[in-house]
């Protein structure tokens, strides 16, 4: 990694807090020092200011109609939005029995930890929700990448049992895909908890470095969804959302499997 | 000897033993655990086996269940490195938290590789799968290739079988492959590949923050999928376009034979041929 990389990304983590003023005046002059010399935490500022412009523009209000189409076509749900008021009724289709969005619950209501998702309100949760809802979360009833399971993990000369919390095995080899974003709320939950709630803490060093590398991937999965913003329909940015977030729980699942050597 | 009577005889190996060899039947596992310091492992001909630790206040333990045999340091003091020669067709699996892991002369057989903190060096192995934490990782001269790393660097050079490698904080560079399926994945980190690229082959690239660099050989066809958000794709040569733009479409080279998937989301994609560019590997 280089290190105009690493000094870029050391900003730019903090982005979110020089916009909302919440860093020291030393650390804001520093920042705005960078700012200065740097073009790509210069857009990360812009992009994440526009983010920010947005969400405030939404306010309380039902997603955008020209985002819910998208995303109502991708999960096979009828819709029948009333124009006047901005509101939706729609019936899941019998090809999509889940997940189901009746009587203007939206479906992103259930998401619980996911971090950041409420700063950047209900436009930006529809363009996750659509990640999450078009995927069926396939993955998680095993479609993932060869070599992660996150059950069990089998090396040539002994098997590693199994550290996953219950509700995480469970979702991680259902046999169909009638998980949910909130599936993947608690699954990220279950995870945390195992590794950092632990009757046998981590080493304090150990925890920084896991803390590090979540860190990089909440970053990335920001990127993803301030750009899902921008282009809800991009099947690439769909994807990337879902493999960034996918790498997510696999991590912490690797993270309590190498906990356990200790 | 037979398997009875060697276990029996390595379950009554005496307390404070620090150097002992034994016999590795065939077929047998091998499980190293070693917490803290680091471990090195070499093959060697003939089936006997031998555990060094290098602390004059601790011991070796060695113990089988089954058909696994399972070593590692007994009283270990701190950073005390363990030495273990083994048959050059042994599967390893080894466990550590904080140290280095140095692995070769195993071209018979596999390993597998836990560790928390520590450099990773593999050579000359049959088949290799490394998750660590944080550090580095080197394989060399092996078959197949599965590597897993939070923060660390990965260089696999001269690897013959498929190559799967997931980093997050993990710039990877992949050299003088022969591989027919390669999935490499950074979520922060420059992702380089330069080898053969196989009639009906699928290489599969993704980083979110980072470069992608993937050289194609003269005379091979290969059909590309190129995404990118903020960043382009570079071809330095002739490529025909089939769909989409420069930032997400599809492009055609030979007969595109081979699948190849590259994918940036802030950072560009370079399509180059063999030993046009040099990876930075000094980083």
């Amino acid at each position: 990694m280089t290190d105009r990389r690493h000094l870029r990304d050391r900003f730019r983590d903090r982005l979110s807090e020089y916009i909302d003023g919440r860093l020291e005046p030393q650390e804001e002059a520093l920042m705005e020092g960078h700012l200065e010399s740097c073009e790509a935490c210069l857009r990360a500022l812009d992009q994440l200011e526009a983010v920010v412009e947005r969400a405030g523009e939404a306010g309380p209000r039902n997603p955008a109609t020209d985002l819910w189409p998208g995303i109502a076509a991708r999960i096979g749900v009828v819709e029948d939005v009333a124009a006047d008021s901005g509101t939706a009724t729609e019936t899941a289709s019998a090809a999509s029995p889940e997940p189901t969005v009746v009587g203007g619950q939206w479906p992103w209501r259930g998401l619980r930890t996911a971090r950041g998702l409420a700063r950047f309100g209900p436009q930006l949760a529809a363009a996750v929700a659509l990640v999450w809802l078009s995927a069926g979360l396939a993955w998680m009833a095993g479609a993932g990448s060869a070599g992660q399971d996150a059950d069990a993990a089998t090396g040539p000369g002994v098997e590693f049992p199994s550290l996953l919390p219950p509700t995480a095995r469970q979702i991680s080899t259902g046999d169909d895909a009638a998980t949910t974003a909130e599936d993947y709320a608690d699954l990220i939950a279950d995870l945390e908890r195992a590794l950092f709630d632990s009757d046998r803490p981590l080493p304090p060093q150990t925890v920084a470095r896991i803390r590090r590398a979540l860190v990089t991937i909440d970053r990335a999965i920001e990127d993803a969804r301030a750009a899902l913003l921008e282009v809800p329909d991009n099947p690439y940015l769909q994807e990337h959302m879902r493999n960034t977030m996918q790498r997510k729980s696999e991590f912490l699942a690797q993270a309590v499997r190498l906990a356990a050597s200790d | 000897m037979a398997p009875a009577l060697f276990f029996l005889a390595l379950a009554t190996l005496p307390a404070g033993v620090r150097d002992t060899t034994f016999v590795v039947p065939e077929g047998a596992r091998i499980v190293i655990e070693h917490i803290e310091g680091d471990i090195h492992v070499t093959g060697i001909g003939g089936r006997e086996a031998r555990v060094v630790l290098d602390d004059e206040e601790g011991g070796v333990h060695v113990r089988s269940q089954g058909g696994t045999i399972t070593l590692g340091a007994r009283n270990r003091g701190d950073d005390a490195d363990l030495f273990v020669w083994l048959p050059e067709d042994a599967d390893v699996s080894v466990a550590g938290h904080e140290g280095d892991v140095t692995v070769s002369g195993l071209a018979g057989g596999a390993v597998a590789i836990r560790t928390a903190d520590g450099d990773v060096a593999i050579d000359g192995v049959g088949r290799a799968e490394v998750a660590t934490l944080d550090g580095d990782v080197a394989v060399a001269n092996t078959g197949a290739v599965a590597v897993n790393v939070a923060d660390g660097d990965v260089e696999i050079e001269r690897v013959s079988g498929d190559v799967t490698i997931h980093g997050i904080d993990t710039d990877i560079v992949v050299t003088d492959a022969d591989a027919r399926a390669v999935s490499i994945t950074a979520v922060s980190g420059d992702l380089w590949y330069e080898g053969a690229v196989h009639e009906g082959g699928s290489y599969s690239f993704s980083t979110h923050d980072g470069d992608v660099t993937f050289a194609l050989p003269e005379g091979t066809g290969a059909q590309l999928s190129v995404s990118t958000f903020d960043g382009e794709f570079v071809p330095h040569f002739p490529v025909q376009f089939r769909s989409g733009d420069m930032r997400g479409g599809e492009f055609l080279v030979g007969d595109g034979s081979a699948a190849v998937a590259l994918k940036s989301f802030d950072g560009d994609i370079l399509l180059i041929r063999p030993g046009a560019r040099v990876p930075d590997t000094n980083r």
